[in-house]
């Protein structure tokens, strides 16, 4: 059986609890590339990248109360069409992050201000390195952009729960 | 509505700055001196709440949490409380950050 359909048959829809394991291993998955003898920066703010990304569509898909074994994709597809996407796709960082915001705001369990303004903060500095188009570029990231990313995706990490609880 | 509190420091370590960024707020003048801080509010949609943004070199050497601090000290001293708890995101740069993260105004 290939890595594909063995993965169709334990996993046949994404559910926010596989993307929330997914997000982690790719965390560990850039560690290895950003701490070893030699390391591949690009690779690991690639993988970081998707990682921070993976954290923030998690935390809203906690914070609307998505049933664990839901599909998340007719979520995503309604996330798609809302002002914070306008002509950007699904990889757009600061629109899952301005989302999230809103809908706690609307739900009337607001973000403090505080959390929210460094949330932003974070997501524009992961967005100033990040894009999923890394995949096709061969210029490797200096340490100091390889940092920002991981102390950004860090910050999400360490506040993950207060984002979505 | 939830009940929700946001005190800020009533012992600010940067009263001048405070200073500065209410009167700022308190005439919301539409130009000003390139050293006067520049605020920019977004309302949510469908929603009273703002976005708040404030660029500003005078805090350069000030860390995020405090100069977030500034802003929500500025605001209550001006619009009070009722004002600082409509604010869903305040977040302080210098203009060459706000360059370096594509959101110079």
């Amino acid at each position: 059986m290939s890595f594909t359909a063995r993965i169709a048959a334990l996993e046949p829809y994404e559910t926010w609890v596989s993307m929330e394991r997914a997000g982690d291993e790719r965390f560990w998955d850039g560690l290895v590339l950003a701490a070893g003898s030699e390391p591949r920066t690009t690779g690991a703010v690639y993988l970081f990248g998707y990682a921070a990304e993976m954290i923030l569509k998690v935390a809203y898909f906690r914070f609307t109360g998505l049933a664990a074994a839901q599909d998340i994709a007719p979520a995503l597809r309604a996330a798609r069409t809302t002002a914070h996407f306008h002509r950007q796709n699904l990889h757009y960082l600061m629109g899952w992050a301005n989302l999230l915001i809103a809908t706690r705001v609307a739900a009337g369990r607001p973000l403090h201000p505080v959390v929210a303004g460094l949330l932003q903060l974070h997501i524009l500095q992961l967005q100033s390195h990040w894009s999923e188009v890394l995949r096709y570029r061969a210029v490797t990231a200096v340490p100091a952009e390889l940092e920002e990313v991981y102390n950004s995706l860090d910050w999400l990490r360490a506040n993950f729960r207060t984002l979505w609880s | 509505m939830p009940y929700r509190r946001v005190v800020p420091d009533e012992t600010s370590q940067h009263p001048e700055l405070v200073e500065a960024l209410g009167e700022e707020l308190r005439t919301e003048r539409a130009d000003g001196p390139e050293d006067a801080p520049l605020i920019v509010e977004e309302v949510l949609p469908r929603s009273d709440y703002a976005s708040v943004r404030v660029v500003w070199d005078r805090w350069a050497a000030l860390p995020p949490e405090e100069r977030i601090s500034i802003i929500l000290d500025a605001y209550q001293r001006i619009r009070g409380s009722e004002g600082v708890q409509k604010i869903s995101s305040a977040l302080g740069l210098t203009r060459a950050e706000a360059k370096r993260l594509g959101v110079a105004p």
